[in-house]
């Protein structure tokens, strides 16, 4: 599969107050044609910073190093008409709050054929009936009337959809998704998978899926990477993460979601609390709260490691970070 | 390194060096240095506002003609060595009354500002923890108070009681009542809301308690931040009650009636009167201001719905 | 939006029957024989007297007086002043114009240059934004009447650009003369809607749904118009409402500072020659305008607002 997002060492700092911070460290990722990955971390990980950063969606005074290529272009150089054009109809974007990220001074039907009567210079008419079309691609019935209605007059749910029904207007080849279930109940979260499944189906569209929600990114992405304190700790097929973590991060996130068919008294938690890149301390930044730690961990900083389809950032994991050869440890799968 | 926001203004270029005027901060209890919060422009104001002080105290004793003397002849003598800054319309000696008129001019509003902020605080957390019928009549009364802009309410006090500071500080600070009252209830009935609060209460402290110790506590700096803004607005309004002739008496130095009894004679071309008592006032002004806004306080006077 | 409609209605009617209870109230506190007052002091002949407690129901309990002034009010009659020896009603008819002309110019300025200079710095940043702000940190520290001396001092004295006081006859010497007076009156307010315009679209261009838009690729200058401005607009216009409404007080001020023949000027010198009629009458109406305009921006603020619902609960 060719390759068409490819993100190399990206680096993200943002400023505030005159300081510097580092949100995003250390960033590797590549999306093929077609595939959705799902990134996955807690808040504070840099991965709505990651996503963001792909368009360009950062302040003024954000800092950037790195390569992020889209079909070969590299992002980082562009114009900002070249910018715009790709904003347009290469990527789109949907967000966590339909009803925040939808003006709520504009009519729905506004809001779905904006990009297309200003960016692709259709015609009211036409673009109406591409908005007509987009509705009943998200499966919103009557559409004329809700074209006519106010954000405020639809549900969470909907409003959801029709952000995706926007997303989609110029028929863009990857889609950023930054929780876009995370408002909704289980319920209408369930309905919009359903529509973002069936959209790859169609018409082959990658997704990029950000979340917090870890079963869901592996039950739902061809692929899922998991960010901790700014960087990617692991990159693998959503199956083998979920049968074989690598991670002690990984691991610890599985092992603490109550599950329905087993006795627990007590849910397993991960001390302490997740870091943001700035706040991580040297050496591995998960190492104040990982079992498997050692003494090196404090100290060495471990790069992401490529085997076949896994990519892991830990020193126990054997033969990766090569510089001394530690224990028989296999991973993070441990009886603990 | 590359980025740009498409093209987005630059934030807080200019935020940072006045002070932003409309989010209201203070009193989170940040452990932020003085100076830092301040700013340079905070410090200028706060050493001007301390100059402005001393000087309305120390009046009687600095070496300065006596405000009251005319001197017919002498009438708006240019700068010399008896009269530092020239003299008035009617001989009397500039500088002096621009020293002396600080007192005046700066004793008023501490009035109004104590009254508005001691009794509108008073209420505004009175109001804000009972909330129900007791919320509702006093904003109600507010509304009613707000409707009276506060020149006017000075006006009819003064109708009414006969002109004088006194008249027209009681009248002001009836109608600051309502300003600060409005800012401190939307900030406490937030702070109402914090989970704090219900912690306090179910261990058994009074509500008093909990609303002068606890939650003042937290919007302290808002607080003082509003008090200072109050200052100033109250110093333009005495002034300008006093340029009317309703407020000091057209002998007491002050600089409202500084500017107003150099008015006739600006056409004649002698604008020093009028001129120095307004710059003393723009002076004052300006560093209440300034520092208010440093503190982080809310320049929004008008906001009647709280919230 | 009848409801709504009907009760910010019932809410103005109910504030301004409180607020003529105040007005009505204040004057009768005056000390004194209220004959007195209202003859200035001169001796009357009993038929005089007669007509003064009959015109001014000065023989029934306070109450009623109340309520018969009230009556007397809405149907016209101000009352007459002892001063000037003419109906109040006409006095403040002459005088009107001066006041209105005036707070239109003044109303003009703000708007235009007030949420002009805010919109330009809210968009433009930089210098223009430093420049802003440093100008309107100044102009808010000026008081209305300290501004009318400084420029007739430079503008009508060693300029003489303008006229120094008065109003002026016949419409273009009318507005001439209100140059200075409007730019004394607007100053400080215009200062402050430029901060909070600038306010209104910095807060704007920080919304989630600005974001959205620049996410799609939507030009620079179109996000601006489309989410930036319109949005920001709500809040801005309310604002610059609610502050013409407050020009209704500096008026006085400035009215005296430039010796202009209009409503302000009356209530002073009705204050100082103790004519209550005049005072009664105009304090009335200028609490009456000031309390209508803030109800109708109120309304108008909720009526383009689609997010409020025509209850008025958002």
């Amino acid at each position: 599969m060719t390759a068409l997002l490819e993100i190399e060492h990206l680096r993200v700092l943002l400023q505030s107050d005159g300081v510097r911070r580092e949100v995003v460290r250390d960033v590797s990722l590549t999306i093929s044609a077609g595939e959705s990955v799902g990134l996955v971390g807690e808040s504070g990980s840099g991965k709505s910073m990651t996503a963001r950063s792909i368009l360009r969606l950062l302040p003024g005074d954000a800092v950037i190093s790195g390569s992020i290529r889209l079909d070969g272009r590299e992002v980082l150089e562009l114009t900002l008409s070249e910018l715009r054009s790709m904003r347009n109809s290469d990527t789109a974007m949907i967000f966590q709050d339909p009803r925040a990220h939808i003006n709520p001074l504009h009519t729905i039907g506004s809001f779905l054929t904006e990009g297309l009567r200003v960016n692709d210079g259709l015609s009211s008419r036409a673009a109406t009936t591409r908005a007509r079309e987009l509705l009943d691609i998200v499966r919103i019935s009557d559409p004329d009337r809700r074209l006519r209605q106010y954000p405020h007059e639809l549900s969470g749910g909907m409003l959801q959809r029709v952000m995706i029904a926007a997303a989609l207007a110029s028929k863009p080849r990857l889609l950023l998704a930054d929780e876009p279930t995370t408002a909704l109940d289980v319920t209408t979260q369930a309905e919009v998978m359903a529509i973002l499944s069936e959209l790859r189906r169609d018409s082959g569209l990658a997704i990029l899926f950000i979340t917090h929600d870890l079963e869901l990114a592996a039950a739902t992405c061809d692929r899922t990477a998991v960010m901790y304190a700014g960087s990617i700790v692991e990159d693998q097929p959503s199956e083998a993460l979920r049968s074989a973590p690598r991670h002690p991060y990984t691991a610890a996130l599985l092992a603490s979601r109550p599950m329905l068919d087993a006795p627990a008294d007590r849910l397993a938690v991960i001390a302490g609390r997740a870091v943001a890149a700035f706040e991580a301390p040297t050496g591995c930044a998960f190492h104040p709260r990982c079992h498997h730690a050692i003494d090196e961990c404090r100290v060495m900083e471990p790069k992401l490691v490529t085997t076949g389809s896994l990519h892991v950032a830990c020193l126990r994991v054997r033969g990766t970070n090569g510089s001394a050869p530690f224990d028989h440890h296999d991973g993070a799968v441990c009886d603990e | 390194m590359t980025d740009i926001f498409a093209g987005r203004p630059g934030d807080g270029v200019a935020a940072g060096a006045i002070g932003d005027a409309t989010h209201i901060e203070g009193g989170r209890g940040r452990r932020t240095s003085v100076r830092q919060k301040l700013g340079r422009s905070g410090v200028a104001a706060l050493i001007v506002i301390g100059l402005l002080v001393a000087m309305g105290l120390l009046a009687p004793v600095l070496p300065l003609p006596d405000p009251a003397k005319t001197g017919l002849a002498d009438r708006f003598a240019g700068p010399s060595g008896r009269h530092l800054l020239g003299t008035d319309s009617n001989g009397r000696d500039l500088l002096s009354w621009m020293v002396w008129g600080a007192r005046s001019s700066l004793f008023g509003p501490l009035i109004v500002t104590f009254f508005a902020t001691v009794v509108g605080t008073a209420m505004a957390l009175f109001a804000s923890w009972r909330g129900g019928w007791v919320d509702t009549v006093l904003s109600r009364v507010f509304d009613i108070v707000f409707a009276f802009p506060g020149i006017l309410l000075a006006l009819i006090a003064a109708a009414v009681l006969s002109s004088g500071q006194t008249a027209a500080v009681i009248a002001l600070s009836i109608a600051y009542l309502p300003y600060v009252a409005r800012i401190v209830r939307s900030a406490a009935l937030q702070q109402v809301e914090q989970p704090y609060v219900s912690a306090l209460w179910v261990q058994g402290q009074s509500g008093w308690r909990i609303a002068s110790r606890h939650i003042l506590g937290n919007l302290s700096g808002l607080v003082l931040a509003q008090t200072t803004l109050t200052f100033g607005y109250s110093m333009i309004d005495l002034a300008a009650l006093s340029f009317l002739g309703v407020g000091a008496s057209q002998n007491t130095p002050d600089w409202g009636v500084m500017v107003a009894g150099g008015q006739s004679s600006i056409i004649q071309g002698h604008p020093q009167q009028s001129l120095f008592g307004g710059a003393m006032l723009f002076i004052a002004v300006l560093a209440f201001s300034v520092l208010g806004e440093r503190l982080g306080g809310s320049t929004r006077r008008w906001q009647r719905r709280a919230g | 939006m009848l409801k709504l409609i009907a009760s910010r209605l019932l809410g103005l009617v109910v504030t301004l029957l409180v607020s003529s209870l105040l007005v009505f109230g204040a004057l009768a506190l005056v000390p004194g024989d209220p004959i007195v007052a209202l003859s200035g002091g001169r001796t009357l002949s009993p038929v005089a007297r007669q007509a003064l407690i009959d015109r001014y129901h000065l023989a029934d309990p306070v109450v009623v007086r109340y309520v018969r002034w009230l009556g007397d009010v809405v149907t016209g009659d101000l009352g007459q002043s002892f001063v000037f020896k003419s109906e109040v009603t006409s006095l403040i008819g002459a005088r009107l114009l001066t006041t209105v002309m005036l707070v239109a110019m003044a109303s003009v300025l703000i708007v235009v240059l007030g949420v002009g200079s805010g919109v330009l710095a809210g968009t433009r940043g930089g210098r223009v934004d430093t420049g802003v702000m440093f100008a309107t940190v100044i102009a808010q520290a000026i008081p209305s009447f300290v501004a009318a001396v400084a420029l007739v001092a430079v503008f009508a004295v060693r300029l003489p650009w303008f006229p120094p006081i008065g109003s002026g006859d016949g419409l273009t010497d009318r507005l001439h003369h209100l140059v200075l007076p409007a730019i004394s009156l607007a100053l400080g307010q215009t200062a402050y809607v430029a901060r909070v315009s600038r306010a209104a679209i910095l807060a704007e261009f920080d919304r989630e749904h600005v974001e959205t838009a620049f996410a799609r690729g939507l030009p620079w200058r179109t996000v601006v118009r489309r989410h930036v401005l319109r949005n920001a607009m709500i809040p801005i216009i309310t604002v610059a409402g609610l502050t013409i409404a407050g020009l209704i007080a500096t008026t006085v001020v400035v009215e005296r500072a430039f010796s202009l023949n209009g409503i302000g000027s009356l209530l002073v010198e009705a204050i100082a020659r103790k004519d209550f009629a005049v005072v009664q009458a105009v304090a009335l109406l200028l609490v009456a305008v000031f309390v209508v305009v803030n109800t109708s921006v109120d309304l108008v603020y909720r009526l383009i607002d689609p997010r409020l619902d025509r209850k008025g609960r958002p």
